[in-house]
């Protein structure tokens, strides 16, 4: 930093400090942040806390899973392969619109340590809207060729998916290694699908609901080979019973749970059937990470949108104050460098609003989060966070960031108009307003304005990761914001710098 | 009172930002409601159209904040509240022909950008399995004016509270802050009770349920008790803002 640059920047640290009000503003902003934001996580119940019994799985991750579906399957010592040729796959979904299918419902072959659910496993499967897909271990997918035939050879924790189209050419699709995989595994054919969910949204509300749906895959073809399965074409036999032994047919953790009364029963039921070397499966469940649930980070945090409406205003006034009393003429006549004025004030009001909003949150986060464990959004049902999670510390610098770049927003505002009042207005009308119709509009429509306006920024705060494959709605009324966490600040970032941009033409074009 | 009315007219007109502030009320209003009614498909379920193409409305009342602010707090941002009060020393007066210029000037502009809002948003609708956009039915009408009455509610609720705070950037942020804030605030509250409650007595959600035109069982508050809620609002800003207005030295 050059010594104009320092002096400057050390002058306009002055003049934020020096004046009562702004630094009693400032601080009014930590105490709100911190206050709101208890306030926010406070009250609530939590109607049903998940006891010990109905505890999902935990993953080989460490990680809770979900793992519930149909499984036609026989023992394998060892190395080995499993090849299947999936004659049809149907998704069926008991909904109000019969006609509708679950992209998600799928069938293949599989490789599992156990039955247990939890349990480490390898899968070659294909959907109903999604392609073909080579999943393991709950939190991993990839999409690969699509083919009928399906093949998956063990040699050691590696296992490799082939894919063909007449059963004799095979080409390799991907391999993965288990994360712990027993000697003896379950070999097989299975199939599941997730709940379906039809979404409404009229009149402004939006009414989700889910419906039960199932999976039935045809298989015919089925063979279980032993020995080193490297090689393509090693299935000891052609035709059901082949390999170690008899089919068993399990279903394999609970499927999904309907909140009671929700819907007429479901007219399809789990099972699985084995004729004359065709196995059919109809199954029902998802195999898969946790939903997302309820954001308790995000619901900590509420304290950032009130603290940032203060920031705004006196980030806005920081600037507009120098017009107002003529102060702007000393500050040019002693450093005539217009962009060096506008580069430190950002500077001052972005490191001091950055402090400041991290610090209020560090006190807000731990307050919050007891208030709500005291109304039962503890574990087993409920995560326990702390402040030394990556995904909290994220959501609290990502969160300070927002609220600094929001207020270096208002002050490059503050130069363009040189009036705190339209200053103001511009910031709030594009940070505040977009939240407040996106849950008024069309999903699409609210979705993109979550996108595209500064709004998009809050994306930070958010914890849950969503996997691809396991989609969950996204809906801006329940607080979700639809682009990922640090690359949503990109979007206030690219305002702010137009902002600035247009600042520094008009402090440099017009007269002080 | 005809020389207090003139006064203030004088003063609203013969502001630079005055006409384009309003020319944004409307534009915006418009803008933002034709955009969405060109947004909407049949496949988005059926829609409660008058409110989506008045929606707009949202967006356009932040300049006829920043107006309502402005139209008080530039008079001690200026220092020509003291001439104003030597010429006219009756406060009372001077507030109400205030009060009356700003909110004929919102409902003016409001007026202009319902209308609007309604045609254009008819002309651009699409027309794959929607209904047409009525214009002329009971509920529609009901909504176009309650949409005008809340411009000039939201108007002088700001007029009250600048006139307590005598400052335009601060009084813009508190009525923004009042507007925008309290709802998504109020959307991660645990607690359902208060949830519903915070939501129910909100001065915009309760104001903006004059906009709806279906389904009003489903409501809140009914579409008038909503409006009646927003004008308690402004009342009772209106009162405080005179008080401390008739209490004060200027």
């Amino acid at each position: 930093m050059s010594a104009v640059m320092f002096r400057q920047v050390r002058a306009e640290w002055t003049k934020l400090r020096s004046v009562r009000r702004w630094t009693l503003t400032l601080l009014a902003a930590v105490v709100v942040t911190v206050l709101v934001s208890m306030l926010g996580a406070s009250g609530g119940q939590v109607s049903h806390i998940g006891g010990p019994d109905d505890q999902p799985p935990m993953g080989p991750e460490g990680k809770r899973v979900r793992d519930a579906f149909q499984f036609v399957h026989q023992e394998m010592r060892g190395d080995g392969s499993v090849t299947a040729h999936l004659a049809s796959l149907t998704s069926k979904v008991d909904g109000v619109k019969p006609t509708e299918a679950e992209p998600w419902a799928k069938a293949g072959i599989m490789v599992k340590g156990s039955t247990k659910p939890g349990a480490s496993f390898v899968a070659l499967l294909a959907t109903h809207g999604h392609g073909t897909r080579l999943q393991h271990d709950f939190l991993h997918d990839k999409s690969v060729r699509s083919g009928s035939w399906l093949r998956l050879t063990r040699s050691g924790s590696t296992f490799t998916a082939y894919i063909s189209d007449d059963g004799t050419n095979w080409t390799k699709a991907g391999s993965v290694k288990a994360r712990s995989m027993p000697e003896t595994a379950q070999v097989g054919v299975y199939a599941a699908s997730p709940l379906h969910t039809e979404m409404e949204r009229r009149f402004g509300s939006t009414s989700i609901s889910d419906v039960p749906a199932h999976a039935v895959g045809v298989f015919d073809h089925v063979t279980v080979g032993a020995g080193s399965g490297a090689g393509v074409g090693a299935g000891s036999g052609a035709g059901v019973g082949a390999g170690s032994g008899a089919w068993t047919k399990t279903k394999v953790g609970e499927g999904p749970v309907l909140p009671p009364g929700e819907g007429p029963p479901s007219q399809v039921q789990d099972g699985s059937s084995i004729t004359d070397g065709t196995i059919t499966v109809t199954g029902s469940g998802e195999i898969g990470p946790l939903p997302r649930g309820m954001d308790l980070v995000q619901r900590s945090m509420q304290g950032v949108l009130v603290g940032l409406l203060v920031m705004v205003a006196v980030g806005a006034l920081y600037m507009t104050s120098e017009f107002r009393h003529g102060l702007v003429r000393t500050t040019f006549t002693t450093a005539p460098r217009r962009g060096g004025m506008l580069a430190a004030k950002s500077l001052v009001l972005g490191a001091t609003v950055f402090v400041l909003s991290a610090v209020g949150l560090v006190i807000a986060f731990p307050l919050a989060q007891s208030r709500m464990r005291a109304s039962g959004f503890k574990p087993p049902g409920f995560p326990k966070w702390s402040l030394t999670d990556p995904a909290v510390l994220r959501a609290i610098v990502g969160s300070a960031l927002l609220v600094a770049l929001v207020a270096v927003l208002a002050l490059a505002f503050g130069a363009i108009f040189r009036h705190s009042a339209a200053a103001i207005a511009v910031v709030l009308a594009i940070v505040l307003v977009p939240q407040i119709l996106a849950s008024a509009l069309p999903l699409g429509a609210s979705r993109l304005l979550l996108s595209v306006t500064p709004a998009a920024g809050f994306a930070v705060q958010q914890t849950g990761k969503s996997y691809s494959f396991a989609p969950e709605p996204c809906m801006p009324d329940d607080g979700c914001y639809p682009l990922a966490p640090w690359t949503s600040l990109l979007v206030p970032g690219l305002y702010l710098a137009v902002a600035l941009l247009l600042a520094w033409w008009a402090l440099r074009r017009r007269d002080a | 009172m005809r020389r207090e009315l003139h006064a203030e007219w004088t003063k609203l007109r013969t502001v630079g930002s005055t006409a384009w502030l309003l020319a944004a009320t409307s534009a915006l209003t418009v803008l933002v409601g034709v955009l969405v009614m060109a947004g909407v498909h049949g496949s988005d379920g059926p829609q409660d159209l008058p409110k989506l193409a008045l929606g707009g409305v949202q967006y356009g009342q932040v300049t006829m904040v920043v107006l309502a602010c402005l139209a008080v707090g530039a008079e001690y941002g200026t220092g020509t509240i003291g001439p104003t009060l030597v010429a006219m020393p009756n406060r009372f007066r001077v507030f109400a022909a205030k009060t009356l210029v700003v909110a004929a000037a919102a409902a003016a502009v409001g007026a202009l950008g319902t209308a609007a809002s309604l045609v254009i948003g008819r002309l651009v609708m699409s027309s794959d399995g929607l209904p047409p956009l009525p214009l002329s039915d009971g509920p529609t009408l009901r909504a176009a004016l309650g949409t005008v009455l809340y411009l000039a509610l939201v108007a002088l609720l700001s007029l009250g509270l600048a006139t307590a705070l005598r400052d335009s950037g601060v009084a813009v942020i508190t009525v923004l802050s009042i507007l925008y804030a309290m709802p998504i605030a109020t959307r991660l509250v645990s607690s359902e009770h208060w949830k519903r409650r915070l939501e129910k007595y909100a001065p915009m959600k309760a104001g903006l349920s004059i906009q709806s035109t279906k389904n009003l069982a489903a409501l809140p508050l009914s579409p008038w008790h909503g409006l009646g809620i927003l004008a308690l609002y402004a009342t009772a800003c209106l009162a405080l803002g005179f008080a401390l207005f008739r209490l004060r030295d200027a």
